[in-house]
């Protein structure tokens, strides 16, 4: 009965380690970044310097959407309060939250970007 | 101040009208009510800061408010037997609501007449109300039941103990109290509520889902956060593609009595903040999407502009007819509005339900603990009793979650969980702001139009303690 569960046509897990296939790397050119759903959560995947992240599209700071969010050096900086965090790691570069980005392990299997959902030791 | 004062009454785009267009264009005919326009505008007036942490301004608020007002304290399936008991706490007040007949309810000072103990500390049941300390025990009615060793109390009068009661009062399966002796009756102060509510009655429905939070913010910052849509824009911004957030519609009604206010927020139109260039098409298919949430599996559609009825009359029309097969209940004659959209009211001081199926919720705000900085804020998701004769559901048990225990711990609230934790990650902000403010700049500025609900209720409420 409750009004809003999952997101509809998202992507549910595929394998038993844990990763789900999210999109065609073809569809993430460099440079790119795109918003996927699985479950009610949205993962934003960006493709820089030769490398696929895949973090949460969802500041830890006010729950806003990363997406459309500035990238610079591996570092994204939230286009509604200046939140900064390493892509790579998620760990927060300034003081506006002392919260860490989630980030999801990334692999890539026959030209189709995998991300792994399984939740982090010690949650 | 009348309402004929030149107020703009909202903001709409090309593609997102005034909620009062969407309801003359609603596919169903619109009850009264929901055209019914408020009679009341209060003045304007800047909100003096310190009155959300003082503990001068909270010890008035015990004495003036909350041992003075009527107040929602539960529902009545929270206890459908009878000696089932809930407490009901305000601050340090803790009262405890009793079904004490088959239709009969009661509420006593929740404080054992012996030593002070806390008589109710969670939903219970029995034939009596005994203190854990030393067994003095008191009948489902307030007299004194049993003392032990009652050899040794030989000046206790059995009719001087009688447990202090307190008014109650139920309207829509709700359970009210006053633990005024002079209060008026009720219904007075219900105001417009009976009637509006009519076609949605609150005790043809039952508490599906129940969650309290604790909160690092005054009862009243919690509260306010709620009671306009105007911080769509900004905290809920994944919202503004199906979300009429500046085109909402306010109302209050107040006749000295009762102090009764509304938003109603349409879905499936963009917000008038994304210019006139939004797509109307987006907002339906992202109001199907979010609608079709609560509905794992089943096919999710699509505008269809072949169809001949209007975006929000097409999603609508799709909650009609999967909504009244799983409940078993014809909602045919509900209109487009009483389906999609989120018509929130709201009763001084601390009560605010929902009507109809668009979001139907229940909030209550509480004071919690002596510290002015914390408080409480519960939730409860209503449902349509099932038709066909089925038994009544029973209510749902509270879940609990502490100060920092996000809603996204539970994960079958679904997207109402980010809703919350977007509103929750505020209010923690908000208090520590109001405390550090400037000393000349701090008051609260609020808009005419959207935040006149909040307005409203500092009026009400400096009247009621005389500040």
């Amino acid at each position: 009965m409750i009004p809003f569960g999952p997101l509809p046509g998202a992507v549910q897990p595929a394998a038993s380690d844990g990763y789900i296939d999210v999109l065609a790397l073809e569809e993430l050119p460099p440079g790119a970044q795109k918003s996927v759903a699985y479950g009610f959560r949205r993962v934003l995947l960006c493709h820089v310097s030769g490398a696929i992240h895949a973090v949460a599209d969802l500041c830890p700071h006010a729950l806003q959407p990363l997406a459309g969010s500035e990238i610079s050096d591996g570092v994204i900086r939230c286009a509604r309060h200046g939140a900064l965090f390493d892509l790579a790691t998620g760990r927060p570069q300034n003081g506006v939250t002392p919260k860490a980005l989630r980030v999801y392990p990334v692999r890539i299997r026959e030209g189709r970007i995998q991300i792994s959902v399984a939740e982090p030791a010690g949650t | 101040m009348s309402v004929s004062e030149s107020v703009i009454r909202g903001f709409s785009s090309a593609v997102s009208p005034l909620t009062e267009a969407l309801i003359e264009a609603d596919s169903h005919a619109v009850d009264a009510a929901l055209r019914t326009r408020g009679n009341y505008l209060p003045t304007q007036k800047k909100i003096p800061l310190s009155r959300y942490y003082t503990p001068e301004f909270a010890a008035l608020e015990k004495e003036r408010l909350w041992k003075k007002v009527w107040q929602f304290a539960c529902r009545e399936e929270d206890i459908p037997n009878l000696g089932d008991r809930v407490p009901y706490t305000v601050g340090d007040l803790s009262f405890v609501i009793v079904r004490s007949g088959p239709a009969e309810f009661r509420a006593f000072y929740n404080t054992c007449l012996h030593r002070g103990t806390r008589l109710c500390d969670g939903a219970g049941s029995g034939t009596g109300l005994r203190c854990p300390f030393h067994a003095w025990e008191w009948n489902l009615d307030g007299s004194l039941k049993n003392i032990p060793s009652r050899w040794d109390f030989s000046t206790v009068k059995t009719t001087d103990y009688r447990l202090p009661e307190v008014k109650v009062a139920t309207w829509g399966g709700f359970i009210f109290i006053n633990p005024d002796p002079a209060a008026p009756p009720l219904e007075p102060a219900l105001g417009v509520l009976p009637e509006f509510f009519k076609g949605c009655p609150p005790e043809d429905r039952f508490t599906a889902f129940h969650i309290r939070k604790r909160v690092r913010a005054n009862w009243k910052v919690t509260l306010e956060a709620f009671l306009e849509s105007y911080h769509v824009v900004e905290t809920h911004s994944d919202s503004l593609t199906f979300t009429g957030d500046a085109s909402t519609q306010y109302d209050i009604w107040d006749d000295g009595s009762a102090h009764i206010s509304r938003l109603i927020t349409p879905l499936g139109i963009p917000s008038p903040h994304l210019g006139d260039a939004a797509s109307a098409t987006a907002a339906v298919d992202r109001a199907f999407e979010v609608f079709a949430m609560a509905m794992p599996g089943v096919p999710v559609p699509k505008y269809d502009p072949a169809a001949g009825l209007s975006g929000r009359a097409q999603v609508a029309e799709w909650r009609r007819q999967m909504m009244g097969a799983g409940l078993g209940r014809d909602l045919s004659r509900w209109p487009d509005v009483a389906m999609l959209d989120s018509i929130q009211y709201f009763m001084f001081p601390n009560f605010c339900p929902w009507y109809g199926e668009g979001l139907p919720l229940v909030y209550q705000f509480l004071p919690y603990g002596t510290d002015p900085n914390e408080s409480w804020m519960s939730i409860r998701l209503t449902a349509p009793l099932p038709g066909g004769g089925a038994p009544r559901p029973p209510a749902a048990p509270i879940i609990e979650l502490d100060f920092d225990e996000p809603f996204s711990s539970k994960p079958e609230m679904g997207l109402l969980s980010l809703i919350f934790d977007q509103d929750m990650s505020n209010l923690p902000r908000i208090q520590r702001g109001i405390r550090g403010a400037a000393p000349a700049r701090a008051e609260a500025t609020l808009g005419r139009y959207q935040e006149q609900r909040i307005q409203h209720f500092h009026e009400v409420l400096e009247r009621t303690l005389g500040a």
